[in-house]
């Protein structure tokens, strides 16, 4: 019987697949003890930068959008866990309201942004970016204002560490999973052509929503982990444009659309991040100039 | 609120409202010839308004001349970034060139950012007023308010007698209102979009000077600014110039009029805010039919 064996088949490479992920795993549980505080915040970057970076890619890659907003989700999960936080709730809590409210706002939001096409939809979700921020440093009676909000400290850094290492695992495999599923394909031929989509039955509008829902959940939950490890939140970091930066270039920096382009796009930037700002530290926004340029020209070429 | 307040926030409102005007009236010459959305425009603009501080710390004498010569040397650097970074994708139709486009302006605008703060080690630019101030009955203008306004309309009545009655105002429009039509006459793309981008980095430049005497200039103040203008870009909607001056000059009142009662803070939330709204509203632009939105979708 072909098909019984098809599927033997599959649960041996699955089976095999799964040695070197619990490897990995434990690798990376063991790197933060044999080598200490550095290593732990180097790779904690990391995981944040692949889950925000995978997670972009849902909506800026499988869907094709140019989207700046990524950011503002990210924010939003920070600014959560931190009053969370502060009200002293436990951090995981603090989580699962951040990834709660994330939700019905992306399904909101979707509702107006995606009437927008192209370099409109970009200005307009890079305009909700500025505005979370500007109503974030506002409501400064709530939020602490453009000062900022300090937590109180972080008593368990092997807690966030592993949080965020499952978050990225969660992250990846559900983006590989989509990548294979019916969802996925209806985003990608989305992407291609509405109209077709359309005409073959594809309600255009429910996968751009569930689209940016799957976008922003995994962003809110990393900004709630970075808002905890570094224990104090401020508008302009939260909301800076460098959370919705950093993911577009790693996505669109190899091949989006994949799994393995922003994965791999987010090891290589976070290094290049790590070699340059330490080298070089006026040299950070440049960093993402020159390749936004580099970028923009490949593609002009291309299209 | 008195007659006497209610004028002079309408004063103030049209002077920032100027400004906006200037920023939206380039970046609608781009927006129209090319179907480019620039997002560097506000980096340019701070750039030249930290120049101009510069010029007027070292060398006070040289302020006349430095308003005819940062412009001239901004078109140029306008020209230069046409030629090396945006032309390679002018060969598309211009709603491809939207996205790439998009990416390149916005790479710059954090080099010119990071540059600007590279630079200059104060992170505020302002200057402090040269002419007296006349007082009208209980309205107080400030002197330098009143050459800026006086400037600006000077300088939007130039753009227009350009765009009407020169030939090389002629074949811009001709090329925003129907590219193939005005190449096919034998107007040089190339050549045009270049003037236009040129234009426009001018255009900043001297948005910057008025910028810098009117108020305090961060370099961060460049994005947000840009955001605000091409917002009303969009939706006055491509083929206008008037358009976006009047919008841009609306935006500034009602910033006025708004900061008032809630703050400044708030007022730029707000402006924002119903920016976004009438974008998401008619995407295609408050003033065009439905017929003609295809330069939105790419």
């Amino acid at each position: 019987m072909p098909i019984f064996s098809n599927k033997q088949v599959r649960l041996k490479r699955l089976g095999l697949a799964l040695i070197p992920v619990c490897g990995l795993v434990a690798a990376l549980l063991l790197i933060p003890t044999i080598w200490g505080e550095y290593a732990r915040i180097l790779l904690f970057t990391i995981l944040l930068y692949v889950t925000m970076a995978l997670s972009y890619d849902v909506v800026g890659g499988l869907l094709g959008y140019l989207y700046l907003g990524h950011g503002l989700f990210f924010g939003l999960g920070a600014y959560t866990t931190a009053l969370a936080l502060k009200h002293s709730q436990p951090l995981l809590l603090a989580l699962v309201l951040a990834a709660c409210l994330a939700l019905p706002a992306a399904a909101l939001l979707s509702l107006p942004l995606f009437r927008l096409h192209g370099a409109v939809f970009a200005l307009a979700t890079l305009g909700l970016l500025l505005l979370g921020g500007q109503l974030t440093s506002n409501l400064s009676w709530w939020t602490g204002g453009a000062a900022g909000l300090s937590l109180p400290p972080n008593h368990d850094p092997m807690l966030t560490y592993s949080l965020a290492l499952i978050l990225s695992l969660l992250v990846v495999g559900a983006h590989w999973l989509l990548c294979r599923s019916r969802l996925g394909l209806k985003l990608s031929s989305t992407r291609e052509s509405e109209e077709m989509a359309e005409s073959v039955g594809i309600n255009c509008g429910q996968v751009k929503r569930l689209a940016l829902i799957f976008s922003a959940v995994p962003a809110a939950l990393a900004g709630g982990l970075h808002a905890r490890e570094i224990s104090f939140v401020i508008p302009a970091e939260a909301f800076g444009l460098e959370n919705s930066l950093a993911p577009l270039l790693m996505c669109l920096l190899l091949k989006p659309g994949t799994t393995w382009g922003p994965l791999l796009g987010a090891l290589i930037l976070s290094a290049a991040q790590e070699f340059i700002w330490t080298t070089v530290p006026s040299f950070r926004l440049s960093l993402y100039g020159i390749l936004l340029i580099f970028i923009g020209m490949q593609r002009a070429k291309q299209s | 609120m008195d007659l006497a307040t209610f004028t002079q926030l309408l004063l103030s409102g049209l002077l920032l409202g100027g400004i906006y005007a200037m920023v939206a009236v380039g970046l609608a010459l781009c927006f129209g010839v090319l179907g480019l959305l620039n997002l560097a425009h506000g980096g340019f603009l701070v750039l030249a308004a930290f120049t101009f501080q510069a010029i007027h710390e070292f060398w006070p004498a040289g302020m006349l001349p430095s308003f005819i010569l940062v412009p001239l040397i901004f078109a140029g650097l306008g020209w230069l970034t046409f030629r090396c970074l945006l032309q390679s994708s002018l060969k598309r139709s211009s709603d491809a060139l939207l996205i790439p486009a998009l990416l390149i302006t916005l790479g710059l605008a954090f080099i010119l950012e990071e540059g600007t703060l590279t630079l200059w080690d104060s992170s505020m630019a302002g200057l402090v007023s040269q002419f007296a101030t006349i007082r009208l009955g209980e309205i107080y203008l400030p002197g330098n308010r009143l050459v800026v306004l006086i400037l600006m309309l000077v300088i939007s009545a130039a753009l227009q007698l350009w765009l009407s009655r020169t030939d090389s105002g002629r074949r811009l429009r001709a090329l925003s209102q129907e590219p193939t039509g005005a190449t096919l006459v034998g107007i040089s793309q190339t050549r045009v979009t270049g003037v236009a981008f040129a234009m426009a980095t001018a255009l900043a430049a001297m948005a910057g000077l008025f910028y810098v005497t009117l108020f305090t200039v961060s370099p961060h103040l460049g994005l947000p600014l840009t955001l605000k203008a091409l917002f009303i870009v969009v939706i006055s909607g491509s083929g206008s110039l008037t358009r976006p001056l009047a919008g841009g000059l609306a935006l500034g009142t009602l910033e006025t009029m708004l900061a008032t009662p809630f703050g400044a803070h708030w007022a730029n939330f707000l402006s924002v805010a119903l920016l976004l709204a009438f974008l998401c509203w008619r995407p295609q632009g408050l003033f065009v039919r439905k017929a003609s939105t295809v330069r939105h979708e790419v």
